[in-house]
């Protein structure tokens, strides 16, 4: 079974010791009824189409230019800015 | 109190004025909102003033000068959009929603931003990280949620329109607890560009009003295809005025209201059942035999979903950034400060049905039951117009009855979620008041069939009568603030 | 030395708008100029937008995975990839994974006078991510990194080879003629400089049965040479291991251009873990059989399969090399053909007359001559109207100094030397050359050319190399 830590880690979540138990015991409780699936036989059901959520189709947007207007309001957005940059910390730290 | 209709009827026939509606909708706001918390955001009023004496020249629009609200969830360019969270407690977005767009064109006047839980996470508004906003039945208990802010405040009268998003219950749940009418429309119905997406094949916006009459209207306005959002269909749009469609057959699931279901809510349930056969409506059992796994195909989805949609809230680009020494502390330090418990939770959920080694028999696998349950409905709708179901189980609990337990919060929405996972629509109608607290009824229709289920709440609503608004009562000073 | 390559080949299509918003395409040079201006709220993860695909960008990535006669997928799916990094803006990107656009290809290419075949495992679209820049360069220690936003979301085709035993000369050649075959397709520019074409290398030894040895991935190589080196560094390097006992361990190696040399990347604290899921904001696109063919028919031949053609027409196999390299060459060449219905005239002006001296040869756009004039111009010369000589000067002329070729010619196409006018030169060089005369006139054949040929240079290309010789022979008969 995955442990808590490992998934912290993937979904990039920094939490106190004491929120990480509490978070455990939670998590896994309903984890656990989720089991009520496996009473379900799906073998019959190989269905491709379960990944097709959508009922209709995709229309395809034609390749036209439109460039944005309010580009400034995205730039105002950046917490940290250097010319017309996004600032981020280093990838490493050593 | 006036009807969206009235309004519109009363300022294009030149009774009264954009400005004294607003007015008049401020004035409610200023005396209740405090009580009731339903705002994370209200546009000044010299704003709004300006944009009511503006509509008065130009009274064209089909929702002229009527005031609207929206959960915080749905972007407006100008105003913040918080999702009711640390996170993106600055952030202002760079655009409108597309359903924003359609009712400012209709010339609507909007009030400000609803209360939530964060990102729509939760069935009370608890889960918000600025307030908890009352019932307006019950100041001391939930109205419901996530958009119960939306709830909240057309039931307080202090908007007569607004909107929220319902992933698994979210508009129509806090309806139901706050009397008001609420509407979640066919998937694909109305555009989710600017919503900020919690599990994407599932969210929906919809309208919430007084009653069924001004959601038509509401839903005519938003519906339609948009280029932004490819999951929108180019279906017919939903016509004001209508046709009157009254139903044949009415289906219900007797084996639903088995278990957890409150008395007060199966009478209620019961008096529908008897209004339509009144009404020389066949009424006949169904079975939809996968829905009593719908919780947990829901929460394996929805927090699937919503893991990768929310990963974008890392401080790098927008929203508050959190400290750190390189980019995976800063990350680690933004979610972990800036996102509430119940965010968190679902993301945790998420991530694990769709981690390597799991997600074959969690993920998958509820996305194959999920194709299981449509079937349900499409069979049973081979025989019915619509389905009646309650709209929750319990009537509005007390704030902070179920915060200590997920599952049991969770179990709020039995009878909403089945519905999202079909992609169907469906509206929650206020039918009675138990020990003072608004009970509602669910139709749930077939896919793109809104028309139907509007002419059957039409007709429930007219049986009905008016339906008791609110007494809010002061309980600390014990003293009626409005009735 | 023979190794396994296995690459993976991203390229940035030529489309108008992004992937999947509709920001415009930034020109490279501008992109660099101006950080952060071809950016809207899809391309940088704005909570509340949503991507919409682009009708272009499946067309162009459907033309390469039929060149490369993949099978199609049924359906066009996109699936999100999750991990955190700043140049992703939604810390996702929608590329394919549950079902891919185009599988279990193959492209042929000759090399070294043989043909080569490398089978391609899959074809798929991607969104590109971000731009990093390191201010203070890409060291450790490094306080800041800035992202650029621009390049995010241009519509990518990633395309993945099965490991293919050739020689690093090989891999590089297959790069090359893959990136000839794009630009024919119009697909991409496919610029490595510029980043519209990058590759990751996978390199392995063959084991003792001769199958792939355990891989090492070689990172973001910018140049043809780059890559060919990197090869040649990487098969040196894992042959000494092996022949020292030791063993190859499967990492990612980064190229340094400076020392041609690899070196071990940092690996991952735990193998990553992307959570695949399909992507539900975009509804599937069914890929019908119609649509395919419609598609097909789009389709232009590969400059590989353009050049095996010309070889059977008689070309050299250097000639139609010269003639596949750019689609505006072959374009050029062919409608020059067309003009003179002379295949060998048509490849032999093209090929020394007009590459010699056409700077921008690399894609003929902006020549001054039009395939018109050159054909013509070549008509001119087989039906001797104009000399080889005159041609070739007037062409060089027109081409160089950007004069149109009708011009040069009026002026200095003259009416040829009358008979008169020749004798008078014949005459002179008699005089001047009596001592070749007299050699010629005491038996040595060869000295007629030499003299032929003053007489062509005083009459400057203006009368008949067959005329010169009749009249000449008749003044030396006249001699004896
Ligand atoms: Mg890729
Ligand atoms: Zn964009």
């Amino acid at each position: 079974m995955k442990n808590l830590r490992n998934l912290l880690k993937l979904a990039s979540l920094k939490v106190s010791e004491e929120e990480e138990k509490i978070l455990e015991k939670e998590v896994f409780m309903v984890i656990k009824y989720f089991d009520q699936l496996r009473e379900i036989d799906d073998t019959s059901f190989i269905n491709p189409d379960s990944l097709n959520f959508h009922p209709q189709e995709l229309i395809l947007r034609e390749d036209r230019e439109m460039p944005f207007t309010n580009r400034d309001d995205i730039i105002k957005n950046f917490p940290e800015i250097e010319g017309d940059y996004l600032k981020s910390p280093p990838i490493t730290s050593e | 109190m006036l009807t969206v209709r009235d309004i519109v009827k009363g300022i294009k026939e030149r009774k009264f004025s954009p400005l004294e509606i607003l007015d008049d909708y401020w004035a409610r706001v200023e005396k209740l909102e405090d009580k009731i918390k339903a705002f994370i955001s209200l546009k000044p009023y010299e704003e709004l003033k300006k944009e009511a004496l503006n509509l008065e020249k130009n009274p064209d629009g089909r929702l002229v000068g009527v005031p609207i609200a929206f959960k915080d969830n749905i972007n407006v360019r100008g105003l913040r959009t918080t999702c009711a969270s640390r996170v993106l407690e600055n952030y202002k977005p760079p655009f409108d929603a597309t359903v924003v767009e359609l009712l400012k064109k209709e010339g609507a006047l909007i009030l400000g931003k609803t209360n939530m839980d964060e990102f729509a996470f939760g069935s009370s508004t608890e889960n918000s990280a600025y307030q908890t906003t009352r019932n307006p039945y019950d100041l001391t208990r939930v109205p419901g949620g996530s958009s119960g802010g939306s709830a909240a405040a057309v039931a307080s009268g202090t908007t007569p329109l607004a909107f929220g998003s319902d992933t698994g219950g979210s508009i129509r749940q806090p309806s139901a607890f706050c009397g008001v009418v609420g509407f979640k429309p066919t998937y694909g119905r109305v555009s989710r560009y600017g919503l900020v997406a919690f599990a994407s094949s599932l969210d929906q916006i919809g309208p919430i009003a007084k009653n069924v009459e001004d959601i038509w209207l509401a839903l005519s306005v938003i519906g339609g295809r948009d280029e932004n959002d490819p999951t929108t269909s180019s279906c017919p749009p939903v016509n004001y005025p209508g046709k009157n469609l009254k139903p044949l057959v009415i289906g219900y699931c007797p084996d639903l209201l088995e278990e957890g279901v409150d008395a007060g809510i199966k009478d209620t349930f019961n008096k529908a059942i008897s209004i339509f056969k009144g009404l020389d409506v066949t009424v006949k059992e169904v079975h939809l035999p996968h829905i009593k796994y719908g919780l947990s195909i829901y929460y394996i989805l929805a927090s699937s979903e919503a893991s990768s949609n929310l990963a974008r809230f890392d401080g790098l680009r927008y929203g508050e950034r959190g400290k750190g020494e390189n980019y995976a502390e800063m990350v680690e330090n933004t979610r972990g400060r800036g996102l509430g418990k119940e965010v968190k939770r679902r993301i945790l959920l998420g991530t694990f049905a769709l981690s390597s080694g799991y997600y074959d028999a969690y993920y998958l696998k509820a996305l194959k039951v999920r194709a299981l349950i449509r079937e349900d409905f499409r069979l049973a709708f081979g025989e019915v117009d619509l389905i009646l179901m309650p709209t929750t189980p319990t009537l509005p609990f007390k704030i902070g009855a179920k915060a200590e337990d997920p599952l049991q919060m969770y179990k709020a929405d039995l009878f909403t979620i089945p519905v999202n996972l079909a992609g169907l629509p469906a509206v929650s109608l206020p039918l009675s008041l138990n020990n003072g607290l608004p009970v509602g009824v669910q139709l749930i229709g077939r896919h793109f069939e809104e028309e139907q289920i509007l002419s059957a709440a039409l007709m429930l609503e007219r049986e009905r009568g008016d339906f008791p608004p609110p007494v809010i009562v002061d309980r600390i000073k014990n003293v009626i603030i409005q009735s | 030395m023979d190794i396994f390559i296995g690459l993976e080949i991203h390229i940035e299509l030529n489309t108008r708008s992004k992937l999947f918003c509709s920001c415009p395409i930034p020109p490279y040079r501008l992109s660099l100029k101006q950080p952060n201006s071809y950016i809207c709220p899809i391309c940088t993860g704005h909570p509340g937008s949503l991507p919409s695909p682009n009708k272009a960008a499946l067309e162009l990535a459907l033309k390469l995975a039929l060149a490369v006669k993949a099978s199609i997928a049924p359906t066009l799916t996109f699936s999100r990839k999750n991990y955190f990094y700043p140049d992703m803006p939604k810390n996702y990107q929608i590329s394919q994974h549950h079902s891919l656009l185009g599988e279990e290809g193959c492209f042929t290419f000759r090399t070294n006078h043989q043909e080569l075949t490398v089978k391609i495992k899959d074809v798929h679209l991607e969104e590109d991510t971000a731009k990093l820049v390191y201010p203070e360069g890409r060291l450790k220690g490094a306080k800041t990194v800035y992202v650029d936003f621009n390049r995010s979301g241009i519509p990518l085709l990633e395309v993945v080879t099965h490991p293919f035993r050739s020689t690093p000369l090989e891999g590089r050649k297959f790069l090359e003629e893959f990136q000839k075959a794009i630009r024919f397709l119009g697909i991409s520019e496919a610029h490595m400089e510029e980043g519209a074409m990058r590759v990751d290398v996978n390199v392995s030894l063959p084991d003792e049965k001769g199958n792939p040895g355990r891989k090492v991935e070689i990172k973001n190589l910018n140049s043809f040479r780059f890559m060919e080196k990197a090869l040649t560094y990487e098969a040196h390097r894992q042959n000494k291991l092996l022949s020292e006992g030791k063993i190859i361990v499967q990492e990612t190696r980064g190229y340094l251009e400076k020392e041609g040399i690899t070196v071990s990347q940092r690996r991952k604290e735990d193998a990553s873990d992307y959570r695949y899921f399909p992507d539900p904001d975009i509804p599937r696109f069914t890929l019908k059989p119609s649509y395919i063919e419609e598609i097909r028919g789009k389709l232009t031949p590969l400059p590989q399969t353009l050049k095996n053609d010309l070889m059977k027409e008689g070309l050299r196999e250097d000639q139609a090399e010269i003639l596949t390299q750019e689609p505006g060459i072959y374009a050029f060449f062919q409608k020059v053909r067309e003009e003179t219905g002379d295949l060998i005239e048509s490849s032999s002006w093209i090929i020394n007359e007009v590459l010699s001296v056409a700077k921008d040869s690399r894609t003929f756009t902006d020549l001054y001559i039009t395939p018109r004039e050159l054909g013509s111009l070549i008509m001119k010369v087989k039906t001797g109207e104009v000399t080889r000589n005159l041609a070739r000067e007037a062409l060089k002329k027109c081409l160089s100094e950007k004069i149109e070729l009708v011009d040069i010619l009026n002026k200095e196409k003259m009416p040829f030397l009358s008979e008169q006018e020749l004798q008078v030169i014949i005459h002179k060089v008699l005089k001047s050359e009596e001592k070749t005369v007299l050699e010629y006139l005491g038996g040595k054949e060869k000295s007629f050319n030499y003299l032929l040929g003053q007489v062509m240079k005083q009459s400057s290309g203006k009368a008949q190399p067959a005329e010169i010789s009749r009249l000449l022979k008749k003044e030396l008969t006249l001699l004896k």
